[in-house]
């Protein structure tokens, strides 16, 4: 009873829960970060995307069947945006590395490397099978 | 009015305090969930994408193995081949618990998922068809695909022949090459004749053939034949490799034009 008579700091606990209240606001109206997963995930989904669409005609595995790796850079380059990193490596059913020389736009500028492996089965007579492994990254990013 | 002496009206302070404290709590625990969530290590669940490109894989393995079939090769390539790309599929899904099976069609007009009707009617086959059932098991979620896949290469013959001297005449053939019944582009022609009347059963292949290429898959091909007798029934045959290097042939009965 004595405490339900006692009005003293009232004026003060509101003006705690009204500067809580202020934090709170401040901190939900901090814009929210890019979640990392959505842009590795989108990354991923980006490099599944970009091998898919070269082999849809079979040019993918042309190129490989040829050792063309020079139009292989250039065609995954094309395909890609200019802010995003790739290195690709081209490996035979038995994971030996095809590629002589790295296929890729410079060096890794970033830590957050998304990594999708590919099947790619070519479609000429003689059937070969390979496994393309396509490193992406998004430049500036963390 | 009642003046308040601030520096002494003490009352209040400690909760003042503490909704700061737990305002700071908050605010820190919010923080720090943020930057740990950076490192969480992600593991890319969207099937729908690895499922094309299988799907894809999969298609390609068939046009290989028609490509080979149509040229002479063994129709048990298929299988074989099918095989492989199961085996390299399954070794390298790493998200998942990746079950998959091939079946070629066995059903009328295919015997082990391939179909070559290369006819004397104008129209020529060369088909391969599977069915494919793909069942993915991640950590969040189990996916499940069947489909068929069908690869058809067509081609669409008519002909007519004009006698210019003698026994000797100028065949005329329109040649349509379509893919999955869609358009498209021969890679090579290689054209064939024979006099109908003689009935020796061989075939002369054309030379130097003139062929007009419209763009769309339709071909005008033009070339001289020779008959044993003037006005000597004509039949004509395409062999037409298209770009995805498979083999269709097929034979026409020409309009004798006169």
């Amino acid at each position: 009873m004595k405490l339900l008579k006692d009005k003293k700091g009232v004026v003060r606990v509101i003006e705690a829960f009204l500067a809580s209240l202020l934090l709170m606001s401040c901190l939900a109206m901090i814009p929210a970060q890019p979640s990392s997963r959505d842009s590795t995930g989108n990354l991923a989904s980006t490099a599944q995307n970009v091998l898919l669409s070269l082999d849809s005609n079979g040019h993918l595995a042309t190129l490989v069947n040829n050792q063309d790796w020079t139009d292989l850079k250039n065609s995954i380059e094309s395909a890609l945006p200019l802010t995003v990193w790739f290195n690709l490596t081209v490996f035979d059913e038995n994971m030996h590395v095809l590629n002589v020389f790295p296929i890729c736009n410079g060096g890794a500028v970033s830590n957050s490397i998304v990594s999708v492996d590919y099947v790619c089965a070519s479609q000429s007579s003689t059937y070969t099978v390979y496994i393309l492994q396509l490193q992406l990254s998004q430049v500036g990013s963390k | 009015m009642k003046n308040r002496n601030l520096k002494r009206d003490n009352s209040g302070q400690v909760i003042v305090i503490t909704a700061l404290m737990v305002a700071m709590v908050l605010l820190s625990t919010a923080i720090f969930v943020i930057e740990t969530e950076k490192d969480v290590p992600t593991v890319d669940t969207d099937t729908n994408n690895v499922f094309q490109a299988y799907q894809q894989a999969a298609r390609n393995t068939l046009i290989s193995a028609l490509a080979n079939i149509t040229n002479g090769g063994n129709p048990s390539v298929l299988t074989a081949d099918l095989n492989e790309l199961e085996s390299a599929i399954t070794s390298h899904s790493y998200n998942s618990i990746l079950q998959m099976s091939f079946t070629p069609t066995g059903e009328a007009p295919y015997q082990n998922g391939v179909w070559i009707s290369w006819g004397t009617n104008g129209q020529g086959f060369s088909s391969a068809y599977v069915t494919l059932d793909m069942n993915s098991t991640g950590t969040s979620s189990t996916s499940n695909l069947e489909c068929a896949i069908n690869i058809t290469s067509e081609v669409d013959l008519s002909g007519n022949y004009l006698q210019i001297n003698g026994a000797l005449n100028q065949v005329n053939l329109t040649v349509n090459v379509l893919n999955e019944g869609k358009p498209a582009l021969a890679q090579k022609f290689t054209l064939y004749y024979e006099d109908a009347a003689s009935s020796t059963g061989n075939w002369t292949q054309a030379t130097s053939p003139s062929i007009t290429d419209f763009g769309n898959g339709t071909y005008a091909v033009s070339f001289n034949a020779q008959t044993q007798q003037p006005g000597d029934p004509l039949l004509a045959s395409v062999h037409c490799l298209d770009q995805r290097g498979i083999l269709i042939c097929a034979n026409v009965t020409c309009t004798n034009l006169g």
